[in-house]
């Protein structure tokens, strides 16, 4: 209803590749998430996520590819209530349905 | 407009309790969750069954939905009665603040934009989200969703970030494109209202980008109410279905037809790629469903993906008297027994 147009269409807009990124910290990743870092913290100690690198929590490094799984994630556990193990269950099962669906397709 | 019958959507009756609303909810949302379910009409599905659940699930929603009476049918032509707006405090002001946000995917073929919930849902409660609550995208909670980070981001919070798929062509990866998509965002008017407008946004789509993918386009998602910084905009990258490429992950697969003697004596044929055209040579020998490869003519990169060519053999058809000799040659001559491997003649 009442929608307006706005039609102000700037030059075109250069993105980043998220899982192409440079490698982040736990705090870079609680900005760019908007999640709280010890949510984080229990997720890397569920293996929800996983550091690149790093032994200690302010050493570890992540890629982007734990961003966009987080995102993932925070949908998930929105519309499903689930805990994080059952989280980082589904999250897994869904990384090779669509692994074997891409290879499906191909073969 | 047409009327949306949400009890028969959720697949519940009119009396059903606010368990058995969510209970449907969830099982339904198992199925078409755009999250699992990645066919096209699973996302349509799951806008419905969301925005049912967004009416159903919220008492006074739903109280005044049920007012609307049990007569409607799903896809009657629909006015909201008069008055409707003073009577329950939401309505069609076009001061929608339920709106693209939060988590909610869009879907954008060439250029096309899409909304969030139906007209049908705005008619009757557009206004809800800008008047009771001041955070963008407001209104349900349900489909803006963002922890709250606390200590500084208190009262500066930054803008919702927001979900949409875009879909490209396989060349467009190869090469790198613009495409131009439009989202319905809220935005705060001068006077402090909060409108659903159209955003048009050109986009480049970075060469090398993959199915699955992120493109993340910093400060495009919803503005802050409050000063703090706008959202992101997070773009899902899909290819569209393409009649002759089949991609995994980096790499990209095509079929092959293969005349049985350039199978057989090796031959130098051309090889359509997403980029154009290569020429590539046929071992002597080659069977039907052999996998030649051309080595980073995938999906360019720092680590470019392979071009997989599998030959299919396809055979001349046996229609005038030259072909039926050549072929009658063959069988007379060569001693081959295609199902020697199975053990019969």
């Amino acid at each position: 209803m009442n929608k307006v147009m706005d039609r102000r269409t700037i030059s075109p807009l250069a993105g980043e590749v998220l899982e192409e990124r440079p490698v982040c910290s736990l705090f870079d990743l609680a900005e760019l998430t908007g999640m709280p870092v010890d949510v984080l913290v229990e997720y890397v100690q569920v293996g929800l996520i996983d550091p690149v690198s790093g032994h200690a929590a302010r050493e570890w490094r992540f890629s982007g590819v734990a961003v966009a799984r987080l995102q993932r994630a925070a949908r998930l556990r929105r519309d499903f209530a689930l805990p994080p193990e059952a989280l980082a269950l589904v999250l897994d099962l869904l990384d090779e349905m669509d692994a074997m669906r891409a290879r499906l397709r191909v073969s | 407009m047409e009327y949306k019958d949400y009890y028969k959507i959720l697949g519940v009756e009119r009396s059903a309790s606010q368990d058995e609303i969510k209970r449907a909810f969830r099982k339904l949302a198992r199925k078409y969750h755009p999250d699992i379910n990645k066919e096209a009409g699973a996302e349509e599905k799951f806008k419905e069954i969301n925005e049912a659940h967004e009416v159903l699930s919220d008492p006074e929603k739903r109280k005044a939905y049920d007012q609307l009476g049990a007569n409607w049918k799903a896809g009657q032509e629909f006015r909201p009665p008069p008055g409707w707006e003073e009577q329950f405090g939401f309505g069609a002001g076009g001061q929608g603040g339920a709106g693209a946000g939060g988590f909610e995917f869009h879907h954008f073929g060439d250029g096309a934009g899409a909304g969030g919930f139906s007209d049908f849902f705005e008619a009757l409660f557009g206004g809800l989200g800008g008047r009771t609550t001041g955070a963008a995208g407001g209104g349900s909670g349900f489909r803006s969703f963002r922890f709250h980070t606390g200590g500084a981001g208190m009262g500066r919070r930054k803008g919702e970030d927001v979900h949409a798929r875009i879909e490209i062509d396989l060349a467009d990866a190869y090469t790198g494109a613009q495409r131009t998509i439009s989202l319905q965002m809220p935005m705060q008017a001068a006077d402090g209202t909060v409108q659903m407008r159209e955003k048009a946004l050109t986009v480049r789509i970075p060469k090398g980008v993959r199915e699955g993918q992120h493109i993340r386009l910093k400060g495009q998602g919803q503005p802050s109410i409050g000063g703090g910084e706008p959202g992101d905009l997070y773009l899902e990258v899909r290819f569209r279905p393409d009649r002759r490429f089949r991609v995994e992950g980096r790499d990209v697969h095509v079929d092959l037809p293969v005349a049985p003697w350039e199978a057989a004596l090796g031959a130098k044929v051309q090889v359509p790629t997403p980029a154009g055209t290569v020429e590539m040579k046929i071992p002597a020998g080659s069977q039907c469903g052999r996998k030649l490869r051309l080595k980073g003519k995938g999906i360019p990169g720092r680590q470019p993906g392979d071009l997989y060519a599998v030959l299919k053999v396809v055979l001349p058809p046996a229609d005038s008297e030259k072909a039926r000799a050549l072929y009658e040659k063959m069988r007379k001559e060569l001693a081959f027994n295609p199902r020697a491997e199975l053990g019969v003649a």
